[in-house]
């Protein structure tokens, strides 16, 4: 099993210059620290005009900077959204090639469309073309980074050939993925043999029934390049503290803050109706709720699968998702600094200790 | 987090009473309904909204008219303005406020489920490549809205959100949770436009309208259900949220 950290870098009000720079510092310490500790992937997402909840606009200068300041973890796009006002897909290649480059052939490569209207309204994107240009991108940007000249002829883009420079280092490409927010995308990313990046709520058993339908389904991919990245991670909280009445404390008050500003956001569906946004494509991770039970136990506030609690409850939490059949699982450590930087650096340590033995992983 | 800023009592100035909130539904069949969505300025964002609410950004109000040919108070249109919203993690309109032609419905809807509202003329035309609602007040155009260039959807596009009227009850100033059920015969989107607002009569000067979102229309059956819920409008919906009946 991977364990990455993720990143949207959100930022407590009131929003201040000094906010956001704590945010991005604190954050570039927690990656050197997940690199000493053998985290696998730091992740930071693109998101746009989406005050408070992510201030992560630029993820390739952040990612660069995480590659300059560590020497092992991947860096990954979580991820590019692949609309062309956002987005030019020659500028994406352009880009991951220069950050697969300074970090040494540690790029991992997630793929997007965007789910806010706060974001495509104000790019001007017309909804119904997202699907579109994230499909034309998936196919398009491996043929940008392995061939030596490209032209292309597309629905939302279209260029004459050009040599596309530099090429990446890790041959083919990075790996790549794509963001499952609604369901229904992993069939896309099985047929086109790219990985889940699964950043969305879901139930063990619907996690579970996606994940099995996913590796029936990439079998008979039709993949975008010579590779198949066959992988599904999913997306948790992790506070780990010793005393776990404390972790539950501290980890359901970051947990309702994400989940606040996470529902708080202006989907796209609720103001554009289309096809292509079907549901509301909340982010929060989730396990099983929890009920008005007299035994205490079941009336935690932390959901089953959420690795918030000690260690002990957090390797019960993982070795369920283990047993889901994903291949990683991805981390929010902090949401809008609600937990003090010191303490968010404390359960990583204890956990990179305690939690992550239990996973093979000394 | 983003949440409403208004001073509740300035806003219940103006709020219908309500002695017993709706406890059978009201049903209109093959209704046309059309709604428009449109970007307001968010400098007055969070002022606009009791403390209970919460703005979405970028603040959306959403202009929507529904022409029933016939009901338990005979034909009417009813057009209402609201700011989307969060009630907790709900997605929600807030009522800012509403114009009937139809001066018993106007009660009904007042006295059931504490709309805020005024009997004008209002009108909804569908032409083949066209939409459009209009308020005219005293002979003035108040509101004219619509859509042009229809495209089909299906109907499990349509997501129409429940609506919080703010209401005096007898336990004191509420927002009524208004909910709707649409059965959905036919669906389309099409390119929005306003080409009159005033803010000032629909009771919200400070709403100013900034790029156009979208705009849809449809044939449904709508059941306008009893009120389950109210909640108070000072404090978050977690705390605030009260059950109407048992």
């Amino acid at each position: 099993l991977r364990f990455g950290i993720f990143f949207e870098l959100s930022v407590p009000r009131p929003l201040t210059r000094e906010h956001e720079q704590l945010v991005y510092r604190n954050a570039l310490e927690q990656a050197r620290l997940a690199d000493e500790l053998g985290f696998d992937t730091v992740w930071a997402v693109e998101h746009h005009f989406l005050e408070e909840y992510s201030h992560c606009s630029a993820p390739e200068l952040f990612l660069t900077a995480v590659a300059m300041q560590t020497e092992r973890i991947r860096v990954g796009h979580g991820a590019v959204v692949c609309v062309p006002q956002m987005n030019h897909p020659i500028r994406v290649a352009e880009r991951a090639a220069v950050l697969d480059i300074l970090s040494g052939g540690r790029l991992e490569f997630g793929t997007a469309r965007a789910s806010t209207w706060t974001e495509l309204g104000g790019f001007g994107v017309d909804p119904d073309t997202t699907k579109i240009s994230w499909d034309e991108y998936v196919h398009l940007l491996p043929r940008l980074w392995t061939q030596e000249r490209v032209s292309y002829e597309g629905a939302t883009v279209s260029m004459p050939e050009r040599a596309i420079l530099p090429k990446p280092v890790q041959e083919p490409h990075p790996p790549i993925w794509v963001t499952v927010t609604t369901p229904g995308t992993e069939l896309d990313a099985a047929d086109r043999g790219i990985g889940c990046l699964g950043v969305a709520a879901a139930s063990f058993s619907e996690q579970e029934r996606r994940t099995r339908e996913y590796r029936r389904r990439i079998e008979l991919c039709n993949p975008v390049s010579s590779v198949v990245n066959n992988s599904v991670t999913t997306l948790n909280y992790l506070y780990c503290h010793e005393d776990d009445e404390v972790a539950t404390s501290v980890g359901s008050q970051m947990m309702n803050t994400f989940m606040l500003l996470n529902g708080h956001l202006l989907w796209t569906r609720e103001v554009y109706p289309t096809a292509a946004y079907q549901s509301l494509a909340n982010l929060a991770p989730v396990g099983r709720s929890r009920g008005t039970s007299e035994n205490p136990e079941e009336r935690r506030p932390v959901p089953d699968g959420i690795a918030v609690g000690d260690p002990e409850r957090i390797v019960k939490a993982i070795k369920m998702w283990e047993e889901v059949g994903i291949d990683g699982v991805n981390f929010i450590l902090n949401t809008a600094e609600s937990i003090p930087h010191e303490d968010v650096l404390a359960s990583m340590r204890l956990f990179a200790g305690e939690v992550m033995p239990a996973f093979g992983r000394a | 987090m983003l949440q409403g800023t208004a001073d509740v009592e300035a806003l219940g100035a103006s709020a219908p009473s309500l002695e017993l909130p709706a406890s059978e539904a009201l049903e209109v069949r093959h209704v046309d309904l059309m709604q428009v969505a449109y970007e307001v300025r968010a400098d007055d964002r969070d002022a606009l909204l009791p403390p209970a609410l919460h703005p979405v950004n970028p603040p959306v109000a959403t202009f929507s008219f529904l022409r029933a040919a016939s009901s338990d108070h005979g034909p009417f249109t009813l057009a209402e303005m609201r700011l989307l919203c969060r009630s907790g993690l709900r997605t929600r309109g807030y009522l800012i406020g509403s114009f009937i032609d139809n001066d018993d419905m106007a009660a009904a809807l007042a006295a059931g489920w504490g709309y805020r509202i005024s009997v004008a003329d209002v009108s909804l035309e569908r032409r083949y490549d066209s939409t459009a609602g209009r308020v005219t007040v005293d002979g003035r155009e108040v509101l004219v809205a619509g859509h042009v260039s229809p495209v089909p959807l299906s109907p499990d596009d349509l997501q129409y959100t429940a609506t919080m009227n703010l209401a005096r009850l007898d336990r004191g100033l509420r927002l009524v949770q208004v909910e709707r059920d649409y059965q959905f015969t036919r669906a389309e989107r099409g390119t929005p436009f306003v080409h009159a607002f005033d803010a000032d009569v629909w009771g919200e000067p400070r709403l100013r309208l900034s790029h156009p979102a979208s705009a849809s229309s449809a044939i449904a059956d709508v059941t306008l259900k009893p009120v389950r819920f109210v909640c108070r409008p000072d404090v978050w919906a977690f705390e605030g949220t009260e059950a109407v009946r048992g």
